[in-house]
């Protein structure tokens, strides 16, 4: 049952095709698009280019089923966002809402059709006990991670652990930077903030400005070592840029920002990827590095199905290189020896002394 | 759907359970493409396993060999409880009878799979045990036969009450407990693609002991309780609360306590039916 490789990217930039599919062809756009994440794209392509009524009904079910759900999450996010507002306007923090959530709250075409997990904002370092405070008051939670995991996140990373909400189950990324401050790419978010956008319509709510939406994009594939939405991560992209009028004028101005912000391999990378696999037409660059070819495999591999040997080795060097750039060895070596090895024995133990704890409390209460 | 397996539990399953449904119509395009296999070398021979994955998403945590075809039964439910958004989707038995349509909503642990199957073996048409598809635009109904799940003491009672039903492997120790599959009846195959529009919609509680009582709802609480069985409603946002108001419009409400499953399905038709 392996799946042929189906250029999706290569439709979605050119959607009148879709209209010639065969069902044979269908089967195999849904099956891809359902793997990478795209079917609610594809619905809103083929809404566009006024091909819905065309569309067998068997084959609109599948898109739009992806479509409405992606519409509801779009609603959910706004919901979400708003709330959170009026939380941190009110202790007059000003934040950023990032990805999709961003796209959603700026209406962007970017987020038609899409869906997404969780929620991510980016408020200022100083602020992030006082959002979390204020997040407590309103049901939000730190999803429980081991003592280790916790260490990762408060001492290395650039957020938090994931905020869940008691009730609704939304998960909130609170970021205090792009990227890890201690790993290759530290990116000093007063910088980001500084030129941040104010949504109109709002007090002290902003997104990043265009470019740093498309850095952050570029940052947030190119540096990370998990590669599940890649192929997704990537046709955002593209969306991002052709968002600009002038496609070399923004290359231009991305260079110069990159420069400014210490993320031009992360640049590099992902324009090499969008001129080569993705039919972006950017001025031309040097390309062709050992890395460059390493996301070629994992680009263009967006089935599960035929995701053969090379992927598995792309995505395995690149996930030794995600994690060195976010950690220096000196800790990287460590958490990889306890990620492999103690993890699991560990987590496992932790797991029964909580439980051990949980039912001591019980059997107090009940003997109260 | 296509199913990929070199399961033996699994193939078995399909050429019995499946043995009578007719090719699909349009063989090109599938709905689902699933495999059933063994989630790594060592879990061919070591504690055997399998997982469940749709187009190599794997929603769940690989199970004990033994438990394939469950998790084949399960994954596919899931699959339509996920991916099928564009219909209103209820946890429900449904099945039809002289063209009344009746959905029996019901958590797990209410007798809604027993009741079904017994209904399924006195000549009731099976829409099916667990998932009620309807558009929303205009209620119409689709029937999906497949296999009844039946759990624990509920598989004994449907061998005696109706030893014509064919079943599948007892499968021990899953999540459930003992679990068996039975197979659709004949006729509930033939007419597949026969829809029909809800006019019942009943909430089962199975009592040991007691007697049948059929109350009838208001439309306010049957629409409550119906929300609470609902899958997928507020997916569709405020157009999916005007879908359920307007099928709770259109059908009789009633909740149901029954033990003795003769006589709940003889009060079943005769106020169903009665009303039809």
């Amino acid at each position: 049952m392996k799946v042929s490789p189906y250029r999706l990217g290569d439709l979605l930039a050119a959607p009148s095709r879709l209209a010639d599919l065969s069902l044979r062809e269908w089967d195999q756009v849904i099956r891809h698009a359902r793997a990478a994440g795209l079917l609610g794209r594809i619905r809103a392509a083929v809404a566009d280019a006024g091909l819905l009524d065309g569309i067998p009904g068997n084959i609109r079910n599948h898109l739009d089923s992806a479509w409405l759900l992606a519409e509801r999450q779009d609603e959910a996010a706004r919901w979400e966002i708003e709330r959170i507002h009026s939380l941190l306007f009110a202790r007059g923090i000003p934040f950023v809402v990032l990805k999709g959530a961003a796209y959603a709250i700026q209406g962007s075409p970017v987020a038609r059709g899409r869906t997404f997990s969780d929620i991510d904002i980016l408020v200022p370092l100083g602020a992030m006990k006082d959002v979390e405070r204020a997040l407590a008051g309103d049901g939000w939670t730190r999803k429980y991670v081991v003592p280790h995991d916790r260490r990762y996140y408060e001492e290395w990373m650039h957020e938090i652990p994931p905020m869940q909400h008691r009730k609704r189950k939304t998960t909130l990324d609170v970021h205090h930077a792009i990227t890890p401050p201690i790993g290759r790419y530290p990116v000093d978010s007063r910088e980001l903030l500084d030129r941040a956008v104010p949504l109109s319509g709002w007090n002290d709510l902003y997104v990043l400005c265009p470019e740093d939406q498309i850095l952050h994009a570029a940052a947030h594939l190119f540096l990370e070592a998990e590669f599940e939405m890649a192929y997704r991560d990537m046709i955002d992209m593209r969306l991002l840029y052709q968002q600009a009028p002038d496609l070399e004028e923004m290359s231009t101005r991305l260079r110069l920002r990159a420069d400014e912000l210490g993320l031009a391999v992360p640049l590099q990378l992902a324009e090499n990827a969008l001129a080569s696999n993705f039919g972006l037409d950017l001025p031309g660059r040097p390309s062709g590095g050992i890395v460059d070819l390493l996301f070629d495999q994992v680009l263009n591999s967006p089935h599960p199905d035929n995701q053969g040997f090379g992927y598995q080795l792309a995505t395995f060097l690149l996930y030794l290189r995600g994690h060195h750039l976010k950690l220096p060895l000196r800790l990287l070596i460590p958490h990889l020896i306890y990620k492999s090895f103690l993890a699991e024995r560990i987590e496992a133990q932790d797991k029964k002394s909580r439980e051990a704890h949980a039912e001591k409390l019980r059997q107090m209460m009940a003997r109260k | 759907m296509a199913v990929d397996t070199a399961e033996r539990t699994v193939q078995r399953g399909l050429a019995l359970h499946y043995e009578h449904h007719p090719p699909p119509r349009q063989p090109d395009f599938v709905d689902f493409h699933i495999s059933i296999s063994t989630p790594s070398v060592l879990r061919r021979w070591v504690r055997p396993q399998v997982v469940f994955a749709v187009d190599g998403h794997r929603p769940f945590h690989p199970l004990p060999r033994p438990q394939a075809y469950a998790q084949f039964e399960w994954g596919l439910n899931w699959c339509v409880s996920v991916y099928m958004h564009r219909f209103l989707l209820i946890h429900s038995a449904i099945l039809e009878k002289g063209g009344s349509l009746i959905l029996l909503p019901g958590s797990p642990g209410s007798g809604k799979s027993t009741l079904c199957a017994a209904m399924a073996a006195r000549g009731w048409r099976l829409f099916s045990d667990e998932i009620a598809i309807i558009d929303p635009a205009t209620l119409e109904t689709f029937p999906m036969p497949r296999p009844i799940n039946l759990k624990n003491a509920s598989i004994d009672v449907i061998r005696r009450f109706s030893p014509e039903m064919q079943f599948g492997e007892v499968v021990r120790d899953t999540n459930k407990g003992t679990v068996a599959h039975v197979t659709p009846p004949l006729e509930s195959v033939l007419r597949q693609h026969e829809t029909a529009t809800p006019s019942w919609i009943i909430f089962p509680k199975y009592r040991a002991g007691s007697e049948t009582l059929i109350d009838e709802l208001s439309p306010a609480q049957g629409l409550l309780d119906l929300a609470g069985n609902a899958f997928n409603y507020h997916i569709h946002g405020i157009y999916g609360f005007e879908c359920l108001k307007r099928l709770a419009d259109k059908v009789t409400f009633a909740k149901l306590q029954y033990s003795d499953l003769d006589d709940v399905i003889q009060r079943i038709e005769d106020q169903v039916l009665e009303s039809a």
